[in-house]
């Protein structure tokens, strides 16, 4: 297995290396964190949401744009495409599942995009006095972590909800419906920092959080190693419910395949 | 000793009906016709066969051979490849089988066709010097020297059609299911095709089932043939037989001087558009019908052949149909 990714990491690697220029463009154009951080320091002039001053802010919606850059993935539109017009045919005919080269092809386009974020962030963090940081090599290797389970959790739910493409035709619509509950409960719209206390409960427990707040938190040093560890480990049992879900879907998926369009 | 081995296989598809009053409730409960595509098809072939798998349009070829290569599940059947059941997609089993379909991409488009090379030794687990060996040795059958280093996006079809095939045979498979590997290529892509099969199963005593709508690729490479129609087997035998005992009919192509009418006496299938003339007579017939057209009319060009194998399909299924 090790060797199978070692190669097609390579190729992976290469593809996103064609498409460099695209993935410059996207990365200009990731606004959303900079509106929301807008926002919060238009209501941090009038008031204090939840004790918090305008450098948090700033210090959570950019690390927010660097996490985006380095966990978001798209792998659904992939699976749709694939599904619903019998190009996976020609995938299941190799002795590895599909699986594999997608997850190297969005590890490889995060990897170039993530590059370019996370050596902003870090120059940033360096010369800004007040910037939040991990504080110890350890919390710096949680922050590592929290990006890494933040990937595989963005990747495991849209391959969940890509499995969905064997009996619906609209999953990319289905999913929307879900990552919209996912903006307010992973941190995007409002820092969980400001949200009421069992709004906050919930948000940690789902799989939304570690999408976002927590790498977020690791990131600019904002919560203990202790905290860290507590919602990784949420993070992790999610991975292992979306990976069983996901590997449950994918054989009940196939029998089922009809491979229509060729 | 056989090498595929399919009994009672069928094979169905449900469609939504359409055209029906919608609601929530056909939104959540829609409702489901079943297409057979496939019928109790019964069929075994011997190591290092070659056989043509031929029907018209929708008959089931390719239903076949996709769930011959594990890519669908039979609705009901038993199927053997290699000893192994398909759609249980077993590694050793994929490693051994490939499907090239004529229309289907799976090299990486923006990348030179080597690249995907090394996705698929990546994916195969194939050793560095058996790939290098392999490629070697596709790189010459199909002459692909000037080819694999440029962009995939940049390639003519005949071009990219050979990189898919070499692609398709990297951890060289034992049992070859080719749908329409020719399709659309030009003339001398489909010799260069043909001769990398005939090649590629001497070299390594493979056994192959083809599919095609191009006569020449059944009749260069297949010694037997079964044909498909309506999802059931109409024919199995050898590919001699059929043809030579459904090639009584000669088609004869004329291209006249000018758009005078042409009448030939005894023959009742002529049609004329313009001064293209298009006979149908016996083969006893062929002869003298071509010498009372060149006697008694200015012919500019004139051609005989046998039926498309449409035609002699169509007339096969037929027969068996009223059998």
């Amino acid at each position: 297995m090790w060797r199978t990714y070692r190669g097609l990491m390579t190729v992976s690697w290469r593809e996103a290396m064609a498409f460099r220029a695209g993935l410059v463009v996207y990365l200009l154009s990731t606004v959303f964190p900079f509106l929301m951080m807008g926002v919060w320091l238009t209501i941090t002039r009038q008031t204090d949401p939840a004790g918090l001053d305008a450098g948090y802010f700033i210090s959570y919606y950019t690390a927010a744009a660097v996490v985006n850059q380095l966990t978001s993935v798209w792998v659904i539109a992939t699976w749709d495409d694939e599904i619903r017009t019998g190009q996976l045919s020609t995938r299941l005919l190799r002795p590895r599942d599909p699986v594999h080269q997608f997850l190297c092809q969005e590890a490889c386009r995060r990897a170039l995009a993530g590059a370019i974020g996370i050596t902003a962030l870090i120059v940033i963090q360096v010369t800004v006095p007040d910037f939040g940081q991990p504080r110890s090599i350890g919390a710096a290797a949680l922050a590592v972590l929290s990006v890494l389970a933040a990937f595989a959790l963005n990747f495991l739910m849209q391959c969940v909800f890509g499995m969905l493409a064997f009996w619906l035709t609209m999953v990319r619509r289905v999913y929307g419906v879900w990552i919209g509950i996912g903006f307010f409960l992973s941190g995007w719209v409002a820092p969980l920092d400001t949200l009421p206390d069992g709004v906050r409960a919930i948000a940690e427990l789902s799989p939304f959080a570690a999408t976002l707040a927590t790498p977020v938190y690791t990131l600019t040093g904002t919560i203990s190693g202790a905290e860290s560890l507590r919602l990784l480990g949420v993070a992790a049992i999610w991975i292992v419910i979306l990976l069983v879900l996901y590997r449950a879907l994918w054989f009940a998926g196939l029998r089922r395949f009809d491979a229509v369009g060729s | 000793m056989s090498v595929i081995a399919v009994r009672e296989l069928s094979r169905h598809y449900r469609v939504r009906i359409s055209g029906e009053r919608s609601g929530p409730r056909r939104l959540l409960r829609p409702r489901l016709s079943t297409v057979p595509a496939v019928q109790d098809v019964s069929f075994a072939v011997d190591a290092g066969e070659i056989v043509g798998f031929v029907g018209p349009n929708g008959a089931g070829k390719t239903t076949v051979l996709k769930c011959l290569s594990g890519v669908l599940h039979p609705t009901s059947g038993a199927i053997d490849v290699l000893g192994f059941t398909p759609h249980q997609r077993q590694r050793d089993f994929l490693k051994r089988i490939t499907l090239v379909m004529g229309q289907r991409n799976q090299l990486l488009w923006d990348l030179p066709a080597w690249d995907s090379f090394l996705a698929n030794q990546a994916i195969y687990s194939i050793g560095a010097a058996e790939f290098r060996a392999t490629t070697d040795e596709l790189t010459e059958l199909l002459s692909l020297g000037s080819v694999l280093h440029k962009p995939v996006r940049q390639l003519s079809l005949g071009e990219r059609a050979r990189c898919e095939l070499a692609a398709a045979m990297l951890h060289r498979p034992a049992v070859l299911f080719l749908d329409e590997p020719t399709l659309g290529l030009d003339f001398d892509a489909q010799d260069a095709v043909r001769s990398f099969v005939r090649d590629y199963v001497r070299r390594h005593a493979a056994t192959v089932l083809l599919t095609s709508h191009y006569l020449d690729d059944i009749t260069s490479l297949a010694s037997r043939v079964l044909i498909i129609g309506s999802g059931r087997i109409a024919y199995d035998g050898a590919l001699g037989d059929l043809v030579g005992f459904e090639h009584e009919e000669r088609v004869l192509t004329v291209q006249m001087e000018t758009a005078e009418p042409v009448t030939v006496p005894g023959v009742d299938s002529l049609r004329q558009d313009g001064t293209t003339v298009v006979i149908r007579a016996s083969r006893a017939e062929a002869s003298a019908v071509a010498a009372h057209i060149l006697n008694h009319y200015p012919v500019r060009d004139i051609s005989i052949a046998g039926p498309p194998l449409d035609d002699v399909l169509r007339k096969k299924i037929t027969k068996a149909a009223r059998a």
